[in-house]
């Protein structure tokens, strides 16, 4: 389905990651927004205010973050698509409503511009501590997608391709920036509203007396009705059945949350997104995502000036986590060097996935900057030594 | 929606007493299955139709019965005050109330 | 039910899940009782229910979403009226009822309950009142009176309680009025005020909860505290809303306390952006996204 041109920006543009994120999401087709000011993520729904009610929707700034990540919720099953923007101490209040929504299944977006932590740490510097909490941060077992973007223009498609597979997989999407990403201004191309492509709601078509809000037509997604259609439905955060009906037994715990944990990773060959070069007769390849994937390049590229051969991989998908990739990969290259603006998570997943078939070589940062291209090129050189 | 099941309302009330003097406006129904004897209708029935009965019903609860039919006018104060959706009152239309006065109870307590 | 003999039918009947009865709630309990009200007001005032949407925070009360025929919402504690917002918001052809306790709506909730009057969000909201945390076994709740005896103040509590109608007049609501579960037919036709009404209503049930507050507290059952209920009511329509916080066993003030006017949220919202933006201004945004 193409994008309706209402909330399309179509020109070239010179822009943040902020607000070309707010500008995928218009263009997405949101209509409404919860949120609560946090540094650095703020202008997102600052543009959002003063665009949409000349695009046609609402923005209400909510009182806390508790209140921005369920409202938003409020307007998904009231018929909007609809997103909530935040940084690390605000994400870590919404994580009760990020399992709300995944156990509820509500499709929406939940982004966070990541800054120094813990706490209240470094407002208006960057790190990526989140990634981990991302994943786990809600209690219970449930799965979300992840996407990192390291580029304006990325926030811009990445955020339409976050709103898509909320849709398609009726998921809460973490849409994992960064400080440095989402205050950088690049030049940010829009294209024409029909050349976006963007996914619908999965709204059902039975009738009121056969529809089942949880019930799946064996492809593990439910369909949606929205309130006031007269489909009368239940929604609870209980475990429940078919029926949407509270139903507190083991038997229905296991059937709902492995649906819940199948239905994306079972589609993760195609949901896991990366940007590959010279895999194939690499002997050690680096892995990064987000503002440290811009530092790595140039890493990567020293490295390979001094005739060391480093394939890149970067992780556009961070959750699901590309588990297939890394294997393969391990199965041929010596190392895998992880840099990342924290004490080490994502090198956590590659070491796992790897299963001691590759080194890993974690070059971690405690945030509030970017790494020394030197710093991830000495891992290199250590890596292709080992 | 089938008919006879465990919820089904198993008691209504008839139109005249034993003693068949005074015909009532009204009538109770009560799904027993529901009851869980809180004594709500019986104490705020304004004409002091019910009272808890000896019987039991599947969950061990003494649900109400009717002792005074003839007093009842259909009011559903008993409807509106039980917490479990179990009895409620109605109020008889002329047709039913004339057939009764003419001796022929409509139907007798269960 | 349906009455095979006759084919009567409980008013309430057509508004449950009867597929899911009998409901968990204790006998004595005053929620169900509730209900046959929010029913009575439903009919009383023609509501299309198709249009009608309810939400319900954690907690004994929070289960009535459970049981009604409606879309109904169970969210999260505390937050049933931020997601109502979003929910009203999103489709401003709803009617939005938020149906919770008074630990869910004024403790965790707290805040949501206050900004949402102060903004004066069109929400019907029904405060059932029990006066302490039932479904968790029994705790102090900020509407507690003093000095009863809970599980988390088995030597009495000493906290000053909330007085709900004062603290949400404050806050800006416009509607405002409490009853208690023997007042039936008066809770009915408030409920039924409160749909005539735009803006935030606020209408609290007193509601005994005999297996926890009024057992503690050697009050009886829930017949005996529903005695007590009719002795100790007066009727004080239009009393300041200051006067009517209760105590552990006194009178109890009911009524129709607030009744007033003034603009809600969205018309406010769009009064704003009319000014501003002028012919810019998309008023009447078709904010449901595309179905496929």
């Amino acid at each position: 389905m193409k994008a309706d041109p209402h909330g399309v920006l179509t020109g070239t543009h010179f822009i943040d990651g902020d607000h070309a994120c707010c500008e995928g999401a218009l263009a997405a087709g949101a209509r409404f927004a919860a949120g609560y000011p946090i540094t650095p993520s703020t202008e997102v729904v600052e543009r959002f205010a003063s665009r949409v009610p000349t695009v046609g929707g609402t923005f209400i700034q909510m009182e806390d973050e508790l209140a921005a990540s369920i409202a938003l919720q409020g307007g998904v099953w009231g018929g909007a698509k609809a997103f909530t923007v935040t940084s690390g101490p605000g994400f870590s209040l919404m994580m009760e409503h990020i399992g709300y929504a995944a156990m509820t299944e509500t499709p929406c977006v939940f982004v966070d511009v990541q800054r120094g932590g813990p706490s209240t740490g470094l407002p208006t510097l960057p790190a990526q501590a989140d990634m981990m909490q991302a994943r786990w941060g809600s209690h219970g077992d449930y799965e979300i997608i992840a996407l990192c973007p390291n580029s304006p223009q990325e926030c811009f498609d990445l955020t339409i391709k976050a709103f898509n597979l909320a849709e398609e997989f009726r998921v809460p999407v973490m849409f994992m920036m960064d400080e440095v990403v989402g205050h950088m201004t690049e030049k940010v191309v829009i294209p024409p509203a029909d050349q976006i492509e963007v996914v619908p709601r999965k709204h059902t078509k039975k009738s009121i007396e056969d529809y089942l809000p949880y019930g799946t037509n064996g492809d593990l997604v439910p369909e949606m009705a929205h309130a006031g259609e007269g489909y009368k439905f239940h929604v609870t955060g209980l475990t429940h059945d078919e029926r949407g009906y509270p139903n507190m037994t083991p038997a229905v715990q296991d059937k709902l949350v492995k649906r819940l944990q199948n239905k994306v990773r079972k589609a993760a060959d195609r949901v896991c997104m990366f940007e590959e070069d010279r895999l194939e007769d690499a002997d050690v390849v680096v892995i990064s995502y987000g503002i440290t994937s811009r530092v790595a390049q140039r890493a990567i590229d020293l490295a390979r000036e001094r005739g060391l051969k480093i394939g890149k991989l970067r992780l556009i998908t961070a959750w699901p986590f590309p588990d297939k990739k890394i294997v393969d990969l391990a199965s041929h290259v010596k190392a895998f060097v992880v840099p990342e603006l924290n004490l080490g998570q994502m090198v956590r997943e590659v070491e796992r996935a790897a299963n001691g078939e590759a080194k890993t070589f974690a070059v971690p940062h405690a945030g509030g900057g970017v790494h020394n291209p030197d710093e991830i090129l000495k891992a290199i050189v250590e890596a292709s030594r080992c | 929606m089938s008919i006879i099941t465990s919820c089904v309302v198993e008691s209504r009330s008839g139109l005249r007493s034993k003693l068949g003097d005074q015909v009532a406006k009204g009538r109770v129904s009560i799904v027993v299955e529901r009851c869980k004897a809180c004594g709500f209708c019986v104490e705020f029935c304004p004409t002091h139709v019910l009272a808890l009965s000896s019987a039991f019903n599947s969950k061990g609860y003494h649900p109400p019965h009717v002792v005074h039919p003839e007093k009842c006018s259909g009011c559903d104060l008993c409807g509106m005050y039980c917490p479990d959706f179990a009895i409620y009152g109605t109020k008889s239309d002329a047709k039913a109330i004339d057939a009764a006065k003419g001796g022929k109870a409509a139907g007798g307590e269960k | 039910m349906l009455n095979v003999l006759d084919e009567t039918v409980n008013p309430v009947e057509p508004f449950l899940r009867t597929d899911r009865m009998p409901h968990i709630w204790c006998p004595g309990c005053g929620i169900g009782t509730t209900v046959n009200s929010f029913a009575r007001a439903l009919i009383e005032s023609k509501i299309d229910l198709e249009s009608l949407a309810l939400v319900s925070g954690i907690g004994c009360t929070g289960r009535v979403a459970g049981y009604v025929k409606l879309d109904s919402f169970h969210t999260t504690h505390g937050r049933a009226i931020p997601f109502a917002t979003g929910l009203k918001l999103a489709n401003p052809k709803l009617n939005v009822v938020v149906y919770s306790g008074d630990g869910d709506l004024s403790a965790i909730g707290g805040n949501h309950l206050i900004h949402a009057a102060r903004r004066n969000i069109d929400l019907k909201v029904i405060c059932v009142n029990n006066l302490i945390y039932a479904m968790t076994g029994g705790q102090t709740a900020p509407t507690t009176p003093g000095h009863a005896t809970t599980s988390t103040n088995p030597y009495g509590t000493f906290e000053p309680s909330f007085n709900l109608p004062h603290l949400v007049e404050a806050a800006g609501a416009v509607y405002v009025a409490r009853w208690t579960t023997f007042h039936v037919r008066q809770l009915a036709r408030s409920i039924s005020e409160a749909f005539a009404k735009k803006g935030f209503s606020f209408i609290e049930v007193i509601s005994p909860c005999p297996t926890l507050y009024q057992r503690r507290n050697k009050m009886g059952d829930g017949l005996d505290t529903m005695k007590y209920y009719k002795e100790k009511s007066k009727i004080k329509n239009g009393a300041p809303t200051s006067d009517v916080g209760l105590t552990l066993n006194g009178e109890i003030a009911v009524g129709k306390f607030v009744d007033r006017d003034r603009p809600d949220y969205q018309s406010m919202m769009r009064w704003q952006y009319q000014e501003a933006l002028g012919e810019r201004y998309i008023e009447e945004p078709e904010m449901e996204c595309v179905c496929g």
